[in-house]
């Protein structure tokens, strides 16, 4: 889909009004350290900075965590394994994307549209119809939680995935993305992310954090922030958030049930 | 939210952003308010809307003496003081070309993904920067800051009524418009 057959509805209009959320550059906020207002020190960035821009985060995502070239792309540190694999120090693609770097398109390995309406809330039982394997949830949807929405990936080799994302009570959004493991050796460039081996019931994963997860595509800018990602039942799932640390990442993981 | 998490600095007094501990503050919440009202109305120019609310920030804290009201009140000032430097700067760059730093068809990104996400957002400012700066104002208020329409006409001193009709008519009019718009139409 491109944007010459696409015309948005009202509804649609006011979605992609509410995304636009860009946030200042870093060196504004060095800048600003200089105010006279600021005699105590520059005050931590707000809290709003870090809320998802749905539709762009949503992309940005994707890029971050599916964009897996072939593995003799790199020559280079490698930071940890997930079954095929193999993650490095090399830049990531929102690291490459926001430093103008090229990044072929052949890199990325599956395309999702951008969700801009609430009808892209699909229950469990209709996105697993759609793809034809159950998809992950949460049995019960957590006090305060709300499903911000869950549609299909199309992957690039032909699989198909589930993408969910939900609004927590501070606003900012979990994202769970849940694709058939590739088979096929690869690696994913997580830049100066930390990467540490872990365990998600039992299965094998990954834990990196300090990982760039979204590239604003208006402000060109990066946000950071930490990503599990873990095999279990011919799946491999990546679930991201800003700010949420591995125990509280691996306890929702743990308590994912498939449903169909 | 702006107003729960303003609410504390403005308990009566002469004038509630005079401290540097309170204006400090207030900066905090609103600066990003001002921020992206700034680059809306600007048609996402970054770099503009970073020194406009440099700039209105430092007018702001020149006469916060002057301030007098609550927490909305606070911000709405700030944004009119914004208004004011938008208004200058389009002048001065009247009818200049799209920034570059937005992705866009001549410019593909190469993930899908991104192209489209830029393409719609480079689509909807451009239409947005073609609306009269008032319809344009009532938009980003509304749906960019979040505003109810009963605070945007209160900002206006317009009905709510007359507010979100033409609200409506301007989704409207960009809905109509997308994708083929010539920005001329919309003027």
């Amino acid at each position: 889909m491109t944007t010459d057959d696409f015309r948005p509805t009202e509804q649609e209009l006011e979605s992609m009004l509410r995304e636009i959320q860009p946030t200042p550059r870093q060196d504004f906020y060095r800048r600003a350290a200089d105010q006279p207002w600021r005699a105590a020190g520059p005050p931590a960035r707000p809290r709003a900075i870090r809320h998802w821009s749905m539709g762009l985060a949503v992309a940005v995502a994707l890029v971050a965590l599916l964009a897996l070239p072939p593995i003799r792309t790199f020559a280079t540190n490698i930071l940890g394994q997930l079954g095929l694999v193999t993650f490095t120090n090399e830049p990531s693609i929102p690291e490459k994307l926001v430093a103008g770097t090229p990044v072929p398109q052949a890199e990325a390995i599956a395309v999702v549209e951008v969700p801009s309406a609430a009808a892209n809330q699909l229950t469990p039982a209709q996105l697993s119809a759609q793809i034809g394997a159950p998809v992950y949830a949460p049995p019960a949807m957590p006090a305060g939680w709300s499903l911000g929405y869950r549609v299909k990936a199309d992957m690039a080799d032909g699989g198909k995935g589930a993408l969910s994302a939900f609004t927590l009570p501070d606003q900012s959004s979990l994202m769970l993305l849940q694709y058939p493991t590739r088979t096929v050796p690869m690696t994913s460039g997580v830049g100066a992310a930390t990467v540490q081996q872990v365990t998600v019931g039992g299965n094998e994963g990954i834990w990196m954090e300090g990982i760039a997860i979204t590239h604003d595509t208006l402000a060109n800018t990066l946000t950071r922030g930490n990503a599990l990602s873990w095999e279990a039942g011919g799946f491999t799932f990546s679930l991201m958030h800003y700010t949420w640390g591995l125990a509280e990442q691996k306890a929702f993981a743990e308590a994912l049930t498939p449903q169909q | 939210m702006l107003k729960q998490t303003l609410v504390h600095l403005f308990a009566p007094q002469d004038a509630p952003l005079a401290g540097a501990a309170h204006f400090a503050r207030f900066y905090e919440e609103c600066h990003l308010h001002v921020f992206r009202y700034a680059y809306a109305l600007l048609g996402g120019a970054i770099d503009d809307a970073e020194d406009v609310t440099s700039e209105t920030f430092a007018r702001a804290w020149d006469h916060r003496q002057r301030f007098r009201g609550d927490a909305d009140a606070a911000l709405a000032w700030v944004l009119t003081i914004a208004r004011r430097r938008v208004i200058d700067m389009a002048r001065r760059q009247r009818r200049q070309p799209l920034p570059a730093d937005l992705p866009g068809p001549s410019a593909p990104l190469p993930v899908e993904a991104a192209v489209l996400a830029g393409e719609r957002s480079r689509t909807l400012i451009s239409l947005l920067r073609a609306l009269p700066d008032d319809q344009r104002e009532m938009l980003v208020l509304r749906y960019i800051l979040g505003w109810q329409v009963k605070r945007v006409a209160a900002h206006f001193g317009k009905p709510e009524n007359t507010i979100a009709v033409t609200i409506r008519r301007c989704l409207q009019r960009l809905q109509h418009a997308w994708p083929h718009a010539h920005l001329e139409e919309l003027q």
